[in-house]
């Protein structure tokens, strides 16, 4: 079979298309965009009257020698090259400084201060024209310029870095526009057809690509800042979806609740079954089922104090010290003889590795004294959990009743608890003070000395400026996750809540520790039989909450989270006193916590206003310029319109039948005030239309009216050559009543008419 | 695979958007989400603003010389078009299957033209059919096809090298050629155009002898009409060939009929159609007429007959590339030695 080998032609001297101007436009879509990001952190500035304009300038002046003279390109890159390198040379300490600022921006968690960077995006404005123009018009190879600016736009979130939308537009416009231009220059040269002018067509393209991206994103800004929620909403109902899935089937939903690994993502339960809980009578409370007790804070991880294990199970040594043993002796002291219950606690996945306690509880009941040598692997398969006695925080005695004890315990209780409230004073109020500057300010600017005080200001501040949200996002890598979730993303769930609590608790001098397990409400109990009640508690129950070292009852937990909707506080403290606290104090719930530091107004705003700051908008600034700027668009488009518009119509008319050219005819007459008193059927209609109007001959004229007739009335069709007379005719008519108008009517007449 | 990167860039965009609450972002990867809607719909509309057809409806080129197309690209719509591929199918008549090749296009606004060309290797008639466009988005992710009726024919004529015959006098008076009849007869039958000298195959009935013995070298005298008389070719199917015995078929036909046409004012040649199940009887005086001839040879069905026609011949030729005198084969061709031009009688 034969073989045909296709030769496209290709043109028969060298083509040397200019770049056209698009081309110019969209490299300075790139190399804004760039330069424009490097400035959305707020520690770096630079002057962008000066920076911008140059770039302009710069970009346009590669653009213009590279069409006009090869040499003329490659002087003006050595003269760019040579002034660099001087630069560097003798502001080399400036430079030095702003690349180190840039450098420690990126890859440290330092709070900087705002730097003027105005050498460095002079440099790299250089940089990043010739680069792109070179990668790009020369090179013809974009991919690696367009993944490079992807990954800018991506991973600036992630370093919370904010791009704001001009940043997003014009390196959106970059990659597209250049992808278009790409996708015609690129093509196989063997394989394509030869046609002229083939940059003019690849930027043709790239234009009309240009305006589908401006009418997409003018359809998607309206519709994304009125319903933003909406489609984030959207992100995490995917996003959870393929979370629970991976963990239901990879059996992470089933892993027991306590750690001290604060989550900086988004909290997704999967609903199923962790504990079964039984008590012998309906709690009236909010039961918490301590798991994990956090000591000290590092970059959002908290380390096991592990002295909540009942450690008096396993040691019996009475001269090593046991907060474990402290607490119960401390229960002993308080608890009401004649309103405690019984709770047992059942692993459902038969893990034992955690034990969970509820507060305010005796030691584990003594079963079987076989039953508490084993750890998680060894427990039998019939296993029924561990039991406790406890009392709930309502029914605590108000006081300690030392008659409890006997004259040996009580001293040793005495000595203990001293020696653990020290222990604790030390041990549990400490807190990175380097990793918190902002938390620390703001306790340092609320001084406040009593525990009630300092309770409801946390509760306050965390009311006022957080919302309890399961999904709040994730965190910036490299950011603080306190410092985050109070003063920036103002979004959290409970552990978010109880780490910041937790936090200004210690900053204030309180012992408090950040706490995991279950909490499990009265409303999650059935009966299971007389005098037993079930709860089964799943992972939607996990939760975090602060306890505090009270020296009369020991550790007690403090509900800090919102959407718990529970009273919780601790023994001492009711709600109304914490109502008449805030009332004292001015602590409004709508209120919002003033600051002399950089952290801002932190009261909780509505959404759109917060995402709009998020953008680096702000609104009323905005509101202005965009009006003179929508002013500006419509005094230019308008003009612009209309000169399409006419130019429209007059292509039309070139092709137009006799009948709309004789209308238009009359119309015309009629605007300049000649033959009024004539419709066009009288039979002296030729001879006085060739008499008005010198240019047209009588003959003429009867044969425009001749084909018109025709054409209105008429069994045959009129042929090309009748209806190019009347078409002929009708403009030179046209021709006449325009120069025999006034100035309103002749624009009239030229612009809206488009007669002429 | 760049829809690909692009989709799952326009998903990750959102993704991220909605993980940090960058509402730039979210605006972003809903602007890439709706352009790609723009850009799956953008093929639909190109394409119905675009065709190709091409402008000569059929080129000749010589064996082994550059056969070249033109094409012209209608866009008729307000967008220019960056990205097309043509569909082209060729083949050689009589062939059944088709060789496709593609070709990719851009057009701007209105009519714009180009071609491509390409070195046929056999003699015959290629039939080019563009029989399909596909138009793609501005950044090649989506495109839609439509179908095409563009039609042309390549005719390529075999090298014009005429076979040096050295025909007998009395082969003219004889069978196979027959003295023209009075009418077709010029009124300068005998005037001569010119003198030259003798070369190997060039008939004894020319020869100049007077001025040859004068000059001790032989001469030919070359009339304006030289030889007033018909020789009459007779082409005949042998069997199934491939396309490059076809081509030299046609190589050595041609060479014969030019050959021919050096001694005879008039080469007549018949041939069984088995498309129209008859014989084709045709004529060529001339190289031009020849080609056309040549022409017409390529678009018939040439087959086997099962009658002989009525047709004076002096030379039989098959396909098989055996030439013979009536019935008395010459000699047999192989169809190297054709296609090399290097034959002789």
């Amino acid at each position: 079979m034969a073989k045909f080998k296709l030769n496209p032609a290709v043109s028969k001297k060298k083509e040397n298309e200019p770049l056209p101007l698009v081309m110019l436009i969209f490299l300075l879509a790139g190399v804004l965009g760039i330069l424009l990001l490097f400035r959305s952190p707020a520690a770096n500035d630079y002057s962008a009257a000066l920076v911008l304009p140059f770039t302009a300038v710069l970009c346009w002046a590669i653009w213009f020698t590279y069409n006009k003279s090869k040499t003329a390109f490659w002087l003006l890159a050595a003269a760019c090259t040579v002034g660099c390198f001087l630069a560097l040379f003798i502001f080399h300490r400036t430079f030095g400084l702003q690349i180190f600022h840039t450098v420690r921006l990126l890859f440290t968690n330092d709070s900087l201060e705002t730097t003027d960077l105005t050498a460095l995006a002079m440099l790299l404005s250089v940089i990043l024209s010739f680069g792109i123009f070179g990668i790009e018009c020369p090179g013809r190879s974009h991919a690696l310029l367009y993944l490079f600016t992807t990954a800018l736009l991506l991973f600036a979130p992630i370093i919370d870095i904010k791009a704001n939308i001009e940043t997003a537009f014009l390196l959106l416009l970059f990659q597209l526009s250049f992808w278009a231009v790409m996708s015609v220059t690129q093509e196989n040269k063997k394989r394509t057809l030869f046609t002229k002018g083939r940059l003019r067509l690849a930027g043709n393209s790239a234009l009309a690509l240009t305006l589908a991206l401006i009418i997409a994103f003018l359809a998607a800004f309206p519709l994304v800042a009125s319903s933003s929620s909406l489609f984030f909403d959207s992100v995490y109902t995917v996003e959870g979806f393929i979370y629970r899935s991976f963990d239901n089937l990879t059996g992470r939903s089933e892993q027991l609740v306590a750690g001290g690994q604060i989550n900086n993502g988004n909290n997704y339960p999967t609903g199923t079954p962790h504990l079964e809980v039984t008590v012998d009578s309906l709690p009236t409370e909010s039961i918490y089922l301590r798991g994990f007790s956090g000591g000290d804070y590092k970059n959002g991880n908290w380390t096991n104090t592990s002295d909540f294990i009942p450690m008096s199970v396993y040691y019996h040594d009475e001269t090593i010290f046991y907060p474990a043993d402290l607490e119960l002796m401390m229960y002993e002291l308080n608890r009401s003889e004649d309103k405690e219950h019984t709770i047992t606690i059942r692993h459902l996945s038969g893990d034992y590795s955690v034990f969970y306690r509820p507060y305010f509880s005796s030691d584990l009941l003594p079963y079987d004294e076989e039953d508490y040598h084993f750890f998680s692997d060894n427990a039998p398969e019939d296993y029924e959990g561990y039991s406790y006695n406890f009392t709930e925080q309502k029914n605590l005695l108000t006081y300690n009743d030392y008659n409890r004890l006997d004259d040996t315990e009580l001293p040793q209780l005495l000595e203990r608890r001293r020696d653990y409230m020290e222990y604790a004073e030390s041990r549990f109020t400490a807190y990175p003070r380097e990793d918190l500057p902002r938390l620390s300010t703001l306790v340092a600017e609320n001084p406040l000395t009593e525990l009630d005080d300092i309770t409801a200001f946390i509760l306050y501040t965390l009311n006022s400026n957080a919302e309890y949200s399961l999904t709040p996002g994730w965190t910036p890598w490299g950011k603080e996750i306190a410092e985050y979730f109070l003063f920036e993303r103002k979004a959290g769930y409970c552990q978010h809540f109880a780490l910041v609590a937790t936090l200004m608790y210690r900053m204030y001098g309180v012992p408090a520790r950040y706490v995991t397990g279950y909490r499990v409400d009265p409303d999650d109990f059935y009966s299971a039989s007389d005098n037993e009640f079930k709860a089964t508690v799943t992972d939607a129950s996990a939760h975090a909450w602060v306890e505090i070292y009270l020296m009369q009852y020991g550790w007690v937990p403090v509900e800090v989270t919102p959407a718990a909707n529970a009273s919780t506080l601790y023994p001492g403290l009711s709600g109304i006193r914490l109502n008449m606290l805030m009332f004292q104090h001015g602590w409004g719930q709508s209120g919002s916590v003033q600051q002399a530091s950089d952290s801002g107004n932190i009261a909780q705003q509505s959404d759109i206003t917060s995402l709009l700051s998020g953008m680096n908008v702000d609104l009323d600034a905005l509101l202005p310029p965009l009006g003179i700027a929508l002013g500006v668009c419509v005094l230019i488009a308008a003009p612009l319109f209309i000169i399409l518009r006419r130019r429209r119509k007059l292509k039309k008319r070139e092709t137009e039948d006799c009948r709309a050219a004789f209308y238009r005819m009359t119309q015309a007459l009629n605007l300049c005030g000649e033959m009024t008193d004539y419709d066009g059927w009288e039979t002296d209609y030729a001879q006085r239309l060739s008499k008005t109007v010198p240019d047209i001959t009588d003959e003429e004229a009867k044969q425009m009216l001749s084909a018109v007739s025709k054409a209105a009335c008429g069994n045959t069709p009129v042929n090309a050559e009748e209806e190019a007379i009347t078409r002929s005719v009708a403009r030179r008519v046209c021709d006449y009543a325009y120069q025999h108008m006034d100035l309103p009517r002749k624009l009239f007449f030229k612009y809206i008419k488009a007669y002429v | 695979m760049s829809r690909i990167v692009f989709g799952l860039l326009a998903v990750l965009t959102y993704y991220l958007a909605g993980m940090y609450l960058s509402l730039p972002l979210m605006i972003l990867g809903f602007a890439e989400l709706f352009l790609l809607v723009f850009l799956i719909f953008l093929p639909r509309y190109l394409k119905k603003h675009l065709s190709v057809e091409f402008i000569k409806k059929s080129e000749t080129a010589e064996l082994g010389g550059e056969m070249r197309c033109h094409l012209v690209i209608h866009n008729t719509g307000k967008l220019p078009v960056s990205r097309a591929r043509l569909r082209l199918k060729l083949k050689y008549a009589g062939e059944t299957k088709e060789v496709t090749r593609r070709l990719y296009l851009g057009a701007e606004k209105g009519d714009s033209e180009t071609e491509f060309s390409f070195r046929a290797e056999y003699c015959g008639l290629i039939q080019i059919k563009a029989d399909k466009l596909r138009v793609y988005d501005y950044m090649s992710l989506y495109s839609s096809s439509k179908p095409l009726d563009a039609y042309m024919e390549a005719a390529v004529f075999p090298v014009s090298s005429p076979l040096a015959i050295d025909l007998p006098a009395e082969a003219f008076d004889n069978t196979g050629v027959s003295e023209l009849t009075a009418d077709k007869m010029g009124e300068n039958n005998d005037e001569i155009r010119q003198i030259r000298e003798y070369r190997t195959g060039d008939s004894n009935r020319h020869v100049h002898w007077n001025l040859s013995a004068k000059t001790d070298k032989l001469w030919i005298k070359e009339y304006q009409k030289d030889t007033d008389l018909t020789a009459g070719i007779l082409l005949s199917c042998g069997g199934e060939i491939t396309t490059q015995q076809q081509s030299a078929f046609y190589s050595l036909f041609f060479s014969l009929a030019l050959g021919l046409l050096q001694s005879a004012a008039l080469v007549k040649v018949c041939w069984y159609d088995g498309g129209k199940g008859g014989y084709i009887f045709d004529e060529a005086a001339n190289a031009e007429q020849l080609q056309e001839l040549l022409v017409r040879l390529y678009r018939s069905n040439l087959s086997k007959a099962d009658n002989a026609p009525a047709f004076e011949y002096l030379f039989r030729l098959t396909t098989d590339l055996e030439l013979y005198d009536k019935e008395k084969q010459i000699r047999r061709f192989t169809a190297e030695e054709i296609l090399t031009g290097n034959i002789t009688l």
